[in-house]
């Protein structure tokens, strides 16, 4: 239920679009949900990480974008 | 580090200062080398502050090398911006806070022993009604001084999570709107929708009106107000007006929002409780075991005769 000011035409415009194909996997060790991107990157959508101290990193923050290649040795 | 070492080939060279295998070359700072604390003993006595240590994890792990060199701020920073969303997904043009990317933040900020204080700043068209009282609740119970700031606007759901932290702040120009929760805004259907619409308002004005000097009388008053805002109920409250009625503490900006909030922190010290709120008490309900536990040779619970 949405308490807000802005009328609720606006805030669903775009809502019968098809949602994007998220991927889980395991980010530096920490479990998240990406939204692959091109060039081998992501974009993160959401932590599932249970430890808290991950939700501060900025890195991992919603919305940045994190390169999902293996790390050269 | 007083040998010069760290030429470009060594720093190219796989497994160099990483188990200590090699312990006998001293470590340098060469260039495209990063020390691996914690892994060679000679190591750690240079590198004390923990700050250090974390920014250098960081280099480790995230592969940066543009990091602070004090990673952990004791002031943390909340943003609550856009539609607070809930438990639907917003179309991708809205602006979002994400309320379970919050709620871990606010955990990690309560147990962080480097993490003295909280500024919530919001700018906020309100959104999820469920959404937004639990991240205000979670400021709410925090242990740790919080202090909110309303910027630009702080409408709707906005108001109890600024009024949810310990001492709140609006801009002189910053608005709250106040106005009743509904549907769509047009018709309410049965009877049952409307005591379900009202039971949800009864919720917010009940936490709005425990957290802030707000009588509930006035905030219904503001709420159901007609002729203020155009062709709707409601009220917008401009900076000062949303002190006087006594729904937030003060009007001031960044400066004074930060000063209140170290003022705080001092003001609890170590081991303190939170300046403005009585800690919940939480623990005297739950036994622990030792009181559970006889004194002496009396047997226990378990061991009876």
């Amino acid at each position: 239920m949405m308490w807000t000011i802005v009328p609720p035409e606006v805030i669903w415009e775009g809502a019968e679009e098809k949602p994007k194909d998220l991927m889980e996997l395991n980010w530096q060790g920490v479990q998240v949900l990406v939204e692959p991107l091109e060039f081998g990157r992501g974009r993160i959508v959401k932590l599932l990480s249970t430890d808290p101290r991950d939700y501060l990193k900025p890195e991992l923050a919603p919305g940045s974008v994190v390169s999902l290649l293996p790390k050269k040795p | 580090m007083d040998k010069p070492l760290g030429t470009e080939k060594d720093a190219g060279r796989p497994g160099m200062g990483l188990s200590g295998l090699d312990g006998l070359e001293p470590h340098t700072a060469g260039e495209g080398w990063v020390p691996e604390i914690g892994a060679d003993p000679e190591v750690p006595s240079e590198i004390p502050a923990h700050g250090q240590l974390a920014a250098l994890e960081s280099i480790k792990q995230v592969g940066q090398t543009a990091v602070p060199v004090s990673a952990i701020s004791p002031i943390h920073c909340v943003s609550i911006v856009g539609q607070v969303e809930g438990h639907i997904l917003l179309p991708p043009r809205n602006k979002t806070t994400k309320y379970e990317h919050i709620i871990p933040q606010l955990v990690a900020v309560e147990q962080s022993p480097e993490i003295q204080g909280v500024l919530i700043i919001l700018n906020t068209v309100g959104g999820d009604i469920e959404a937004g009282l639990a991240i205000a609740e979670m400021i709410k119970g925090l242990s740790k001084p919080s202090v909110s700031l309303v910027l630009g606007g702080g409408h709707s759901i906005g108001a109890p999570i600024a009024v949810a932290a310990d001492y709140s702040f609006i801009a002189e120009s910053a608005t709250i709107t106040i106005h009743p929760i509904r549907l769509t805004g047009l018709v309410v259907g049965v009877p049952q929708t409307y005591e379900y619409l009202d039971k949800m308002q009864d919720r917010v004005v009940r936490f709005i009106v425990e957290n802030s000097s707000i009588a509930e009388q006035k905030l219904r008053e503001l709420m159901f107000r007609t002729g203020d805002l155009m062709r709707d109920i409601g009220t917008v409250l401009i900076g000062a007006e949303a002190v006087r009625v006594g729904l937030i503490d003060e009007v001031g900006g960044l400066a004074q929002a930060l000063a209140k909030l170290q003022e705080m922190i001092a003001e609890k010290g170590d081991g303190g409780i939170s300046a403005r709120k009585p800690q919940l008490a939480v623990w005297p309900l739950i036994p622990r075991q030792e009181d559970l536990q006889p004194q002496g040779n009396v047997p226990g619970p378990g061991g009876t005769q």
